[in-house]
């Protein structure tokens, strides 16, 4: 606030106490980046900045679902940062950071890659590669020198390969594409089919390998391992980029370090002198370093520097040090610039005053006593403190060649054999309480990635949350949910929270607020420094809210794991949320179903007593009135109360009809054993008259027996066969009832030799009161066959037709016996 | 109470509520054979109380055939059936159910409280009119019945 008001920045919602600074960087999960995000969190926390970091995955990712993270930088607005630096690994392609353009006029500053009308902190990739090739031209003789290029089309791939061309043409060696061979940066064994390239199809000789970044180095050192090839003895072999682990392997890898951290806290004073409105020069280039080690050749350049020069002067050791003490101290404070520490500068001067005081013999254990408190206070941030072995080399390098008898010697290099050994010491204390940390974490996140997995309760995962996630060490955390699928989503709901005072109060329903507040307002201190990290939540391509948790650089690899876990765990939440919902809807339904189905049995009972009640005393009176009145009207009057008494006798079969197709259903009888033959008996005998009059023949194969309603089956061939004998032609009606065994029950047909119907009618006779015929010829209401479907359907079977006209009709139904409704519908009144 | 030795007529205690049914059974017997007297109730409570005596029907007659309706406002004519038939002074008197309802769990329950018989109400005059006079035929020509 104070340097705002300084340059008299107007004040406002706008200028907050506190400047923000947003970090882009695909994920912080990844320990290649991690030099650079703590050299930026070192320097917000110490400029007294609040840092946010976005953790939205590359824009250009085609991994999985990892660009639906992309999301969360829509939300960056000047509402939430006052600058924001993009860190350059977000995408592989530039047309794609050119997308960060839009937040102008927000100061914007990209690292590690060039971007018009932006601040850029680049890294010059050129010094390091040429100091690289030239070590193996000159220190190693080295004149065939095979490349393996990295992948096409990405800028540090080609500015490498082109260092290359151009550097062997200085040194005159003639180029040589046989020994180029292609590669892709992030896949090793990219690099080892380009030494098979090399060895078995080109069949070239070469001294060294030179790959244009570790990984590719890697894979071509597997390879060539693998072939007996012996690096450096056999061939010597480089890599680019001094990722986190080139120091370890066997070899150790020679290669050039980008100095990530350097670069993080000049990012950040970047983005606060344009914050401040002041002019920072808009290209800020840092030179790669070249880092010898084991796999070119060299002995390491730690054991290097241990060596020692002879004697040049005869100056007693306290005096001679005390005369170069500036540049001495210098010397250190540059070693030390090279690794990732947050160091206090007066400690070099400290050690060196130390050290003279020491050998004064003024102060006993001085210097010790300055290495152990310079090494504890290291050791709480747990920084890589054997860099302070080069430092001690350094002091030796200067303070032997000052002395002159063997006691003090003796002495001088004790006390320096002590402080290595101090610092090898605390360098494995550090270890092992990070590898105990890591393994305590790697537990606790097993943990509760245990529990979270199996919540499938919003309210339980949030307790979940709260109890656990403090334990991974995060004291803040902020989760909301977006409000729609809109895109952005501008609304979200805080649904938990908590921060270093405790649980954060956010309701019944959680805090609604826009979406580009990241977090609700007044719930983080404005005039605090902080660092947090937003992480996306998603699940495929559904958006579903963000965590914002605060961070450290010291947990870096658990926000990604935390984000993945949380979203699946929400999602998994909505899934039974809504699964549960939909079974109460099922319910629901079903309840209705039955509501609706009473109400068809009242309908059925309306139709049946109401209904036929004044349809009655039409028929009745008016016959009443024929009766009495006869030949006392006009011949007229007597006719037309025939027509009038005609149509109330139909409309109450149809009333009735209709109360036998509902009863189908609502008054049908348990199943039961019945015999077909038995069935069919029966029907001949109800239709005896119908088939006297019509001199029909029914005859039957054999029938089967079957679990069925046994009155509906009556009905149903009943109805079939007097449906067959009704529709007779001229000849004499002949109807044929048979049953064939099906996988799942019987199929029966119900054969005549009558009219027979044309196909495009064969749905429509099923249908209730549909007739083919006109009352004239044939009489009926058309209910029979819509009964016999619904008894038929009520048996888990179908019924259908097949017939030609003049050509007589078969009826096929079909009455499943397994998995059927084997209880019926009892009849429940 | 033979119907060939007294020119008494017949009682017959109709219980329906719907006056288009009390006319048309009225019409009906009287077009009837038979001599006799129609007395018509139109709830079921009523037509207790008139087979009891009771209230303002203290003078009335006993009925030696009851026609009832099931469905009937205050007291259901199951329940009249019921009563009547668990009375030991009514039981004896044919009871004759003439509804509409062709459910069939009304034709069985008005059995099992012993109904004389169930009769569907027809449709059309001519078909009510046949019902009628087999109900005259039978049960006050045919059937024999105690005097009290």
């Amino acid at each position: 606030m104070k340097e705002n008001q300084a340059k008299g920045l107007p004040q406002g919602e706008d200028n907050p106490a506190v400047p923000r600074i947003g970090f882009f960087i695909e994920s912080l999960a990844h320990a290649y980046h991690l030099p650079l995000f703590t050299g930026i969190y070192d320097a917000a926390k110490e400029q007294g900045a609040q840092l946010i970091i976005f953790a939205g995955g590359g824009v250009d990712a085609t991994a999985d679902y990892e660009s639906q993270g992309n999301l969360i930088y829509d939300f960056v607005d000047k509402n939430n940062v006052d600058g924001i630096i993009v860190f350059a690994s977000i995408t592989e392609l530039a047309k794609d950071l050119n997308y960060f353009k839009h937040y102008h006029p927000l100061p914007l500053v990209t690292v590690s890659w060039e971007l018009e009308e932006t601040h850029c902190i680049t890294v010059d990739n050129e010094q390091g590669m040429r100091d690289l090739l030239a070590h193996l031209i000159n220190v190693h003789g080295y004149k065939r020198l095979a490349f393996i290029r990295g992948t096409e089309g990405v800028p540090d791939a080609e500015s490498r390969y082109n260092i290359y061309v151009k550097t062997l043409a200085e040194y005159g060696i003639p180029f040589d594409p046989n020994l180029v061979v292609q590669g892709y940066f992030g896949i090793r064994e990219s690099a080892a089919a380009g030494i098979r390239i090399l060895l078995d199809e080109r069949k070239v000789e070469f001294d060294a390998v030179v790959a244009a970044n570790d990984v590719l180095a890697v894979g071509a050192l597997g390879e060539l391992q693998a072939r007996g090839i012996l690096v450096p003895n056999d061939v010597a072999l480089v890599g680019y980029d001094d990722q986190y682990w080139a120091k370890s392997i066997l070899p150790s890898l020679t290669t050039v370090r980008q100095p990530a951290y350097k670069i993080g806290k000049q990012a950040v004073e970047v983005v606060l002198a344009l914050v401040r409105s002041e002019k920072p020069p808009s290209r800020i280039s840092y030179p790669n370093e070249m880092v010898v080690r084991h796999s070119c050749g060299c002995l390491s350049q730690a054991v290097l520097k241990a060596r020692l020069d002879p004697p040049l002067t005869t100056e007693t050791l306290a005096s001679g040090m005390l005369a170069k003490r500036e540049a001495i101290i210098a010397e250190i404070n540059e070693i030390l610039s090279t690794e990732v520490t947050p160091t206090t500068p007066e400690w070099s001067g400290q050690l060196f005053d130390a050290l003279v005081l020491e050998i004064k013999n003024e102060s006993p254990r001085k210097f010790l006593l300055t290495l152990n408190y310079i090494m504890d206070q290291l050791a709480i941030i747990e920084h890589n403190v054997m860099i302070w072995q080069e430092v001690i080399s350094c002091l030796r390098r200067y303070a032997i060649p000052c002395i002159e008898d063997d006691s003090e010697l003796f002495r001088v290099e004790n006390l320096l054999q002590q402080g290595r050994v101090l610092i090898a010491e605390v360098a494995q204390r550090i270890q092992t309480s990070q590898s105990a940390r890591t393994d305590r974490q790697a537990y606790i996140l097993g943990k509760v990635s245990e529990v979270i997995q199996t919540t499938f309760d919003l309210d339980k995962l949030t307790r979940v949350v709260v109890e656990e996630f403090p334990k991974l060490g995060i004291t803040s955390c902020y989760l909301s949910l977006y409000e729609k699928e809109a895109n952005p989503p501008e609304w979200s709901r805080l649904i938990m929270a908590y921060d270093e005072s405790g649980l954060i109060d956010v309701g019944e329903t959680g805090i609604r607020f826009s979406t580009r507040k990241l977090i609700p307002e007044d719930l983080l201190a404005k005039d605090k420094q902080y660092a947090l990290v937003v992480e996306p939540l998603y699940f495929r391509e559904e958006q579903l809210g963000l965590a914002i948790f605060n961070v450290d650089p010291k947990q870096h690899q658990v926000y990604e794991s935390l984000r993945i876990l949380l979203s699946s765990a929400i999602k998994g939440a909505g899934l039974v949320k809504e699964l549960i919902k939909k079974e109460s809807e099922l319910e629901q339904r079903a309840e209705s179903l039955i509501r609706s189905n009473a109400e068809l049995e009242q309908f059925a009972y309306v139709a049946s007593h109401d209904l036929q009640e004044p349809l009655r005393m039409v028929a009745s009176y008016l016959q009443l009135l024929e009766r009495r009145y006869k030949g006392k009207l006009d011949s007229n009057a007597d006719e037309f109360i025939g027509f009038a008494v005609d149509g109330a006798v139909r409309m109450q079969n149809l009333i009735n009809d209709l109360l036998a197709y509902s009863r189908v259903s609502t008054r049908g009888k348990p199943f039961e054993p019945v015999d077909c033959s038995a069935v069919i008996d029966r029907a001949r005998a109800n239709l005896k008259i119908i088939m006297t009059e019509a001199g029909a023949k029914v005859t039957n194969g054999t029938l089967p027996t079957l679990i069925a309603d046994p009155s509906q089956l009556l009905q149903l061939f009943q109805n079939l066969i007097a449906n067959a004998i009704k529709f007779h032609s001229d000849k004499t009606p002949k109807v044929h009832i048979a049953a064939e065994r099906q996988p799942d029950g019987w199929q029966f047909s119900v054969q005549d030799n009558g009219i027979g119907l044309d196909m495009q009618h064969a749905e429509r006779i099923f249908q209730i009161f549909q007739r083919l015929h006109s009352k004239g010829e044939y009489t009926g209401t058309g209910i029979g066959l819509a009964v016999c479907k619904r008894i038929v359907e009520r048996h888990n079977g179908r019924i259908w037709v097949v017939s030609e006209p003049g050509k007589g009709a078969t009826f096929y139904f079909t009455i499943r016996t397994e998995g059927g409704d084997q209880n019926g519908h009892g009849g429940n009144e | 109470m033979g119907m060939e030795e007294t020119n008494k007529p017949i009682e017959i205690l109709l219980v329906e509520d719907n006056p288009g049914d009390v006319r048309l059974t009225t019409e009906a017997f009287k077009d009837g054979k038979v001599h006799n007297n129609l007395n018509v109730v139109g709830d079921g409570v009523e037509a207790l109380a008139f087979l009891r005596r009771e209230g303002k029907y203290s003078n009335a007659v006993r009925p030696d055939l009851v026609l009832l309706d099931l469905n009937l406002p205050r007291k259901d004519g199951r329940q009249v059936l019921e009563e009547i038939k668990a009375d030991p002074k009514l039981r004896r008197i044919p009871v004759v159910i003439l509804t509409t309802s062709q459910a069939e769990e009304d034709i069985l329950k008005a059995y099992n409280y012993n109904a004389n018989c169930y009769i569907n109400k027809p449709i059309g005059f001519d078909e009510f009119m046949k019902v009628v006079q087999s109900i005259e035929n039978f049960w006050l020509t045919i059937v024999k019945l105690p005097t009290e």
